[in-house]
């Protein structure tokens, strides 16, 4: 029987190696974790994020408020790039689905908070992006932005979405009542007067 | 900053994470054995299509195959829950119908449900 894995599923952990969901749940405030994953199969990829989206739900659905800024931190974000590979608009559940809901739906009164990004956000779960706070919209092509997924925007700021310059963005956030375009800065080192 | 980074088929021999490039310092590695995962199969099959909600009791047959999940140690390998009926590739997926003596409880439509859905990925 064949079998393809990276190497991540061993029979018995060595010294030099960590329980992933006892060491994501060392969280600390101020602190960042990052998890590599780029050379891990898909389905071991889809292991690796739903068990931190699990570990860090639980952290926070089990604990009582007292633990809430002294033993846990207050809010942890979670980013993770290429989020429709987890979330696809599938009609059928999965775990990763119902994870990236529990999260996207009920996080924010926890105190978890989930950035996602992904080329085309018609191809992330409806119920995920309709749960979003703040929208950022980069350059986009017309046959993606005739997608449901977009009808939340004008038309105009549909049509000007297809001509933002590089390093330009839209930000749509409801304190604002209008999406408002944003600029990247340039890198330092690309900065005139810099030296 | 924290980095964890995931073991690989070398790591026993060369110390290394499997990772494109490693930091100076402040990286661990990480790995699963059968006894982090038996509870997290699930994850780990998400991305199989499952119409007819047939991996969910699949993934109890296993575990309770394995023996010891009761007490939170299960005693199984990764080897012995390949040859429970499943490989870990989506593409590879396929069901062991040579020994089904430990999974008479399934109906065999379920089966047939699954490798059908396994062959249309």
């Amino acid at each position: 029987m064949k079998t393809r894995q990276s190497g991540i599923f061993v029979e018995q952990r060595s010294r030099n190696a960590v329980n992933l969901s006892e060491e994501v749940a060392k969280i600390r405030g101020g602190e960042v974790v990052v998890v590599d994953i780029a050379k891990l199969t898909d389905d071991e990829q889809t292991l690796v994020f739903g068990d931190i989206l699990r570990t860090i739900y639980a952290l926070y659905a089990e604990s009582d408020e007292t633990e809430i800024g002294d033993t846990i931190p207050e809010k942890v974000i979670i980013f993770v790039d290429e989020l429709n590979k987890y979330a696809p608009p599938r009609e059928s559940a999965s775990p990763i689905i119902e994870q990236v809901l529990d999260i996207a739906e009920r996080g924010r009164s926890l105190g978890v908070v989930l950035f996602g990004a992904e080329q085309f956000r018609s191809a992330v779960h409806p119920r995920v992006v309709g749960n979003c706070a703040t929208h950022v919209f980069g350059r986009t092509g017309s046959t993606e932005l005739s997608d449901a997924a977009y009808r939340m925007l004008d038309a105009d700021v549909r049509m000007s979405l297809t001509r933002l310059e590089k390093g330009e963005m839209l930000l749509a956030h409801s304190p604002f009542r209008q999406p408002i375009k944003i600029r990247f800065p340039r890198p330092a080192y690309k900065q005139e007067g810099v030296p | 900053m924290r980095y964890l980074l995931p073991w690989g088929k070398h790591s026993d021999r060369d110390g290394k994470p499997n990772s494109f490039s490693i930091p100076n310092q402040n990286w661990r590695m990480y790995a699963y054995s059968l006894q982090d995962t038996y509870d997290k199969l699930d994850l780990l099959m998400s991305q199989i299509p499952d119409p007819h909600d047939t991996i969910g009791s699949l993934i109890g047959e296993i575990r309770e195959g394995l023996g010891g999940v009761q007490h939170g140690n299960p005693s199984g390998k990764w080897a012995n829950v390949q040859q429970h009926g499943i490989t870990f590739s989506t593409a590879s997926l396929w069901l062991r119908t040579g020994n089904r003596s430990k999974s008479e409880m399934f109906e065999p439509f379920q089966w047939g449900v699954f490798v059908a859905s396994c062959d249309a990925s």
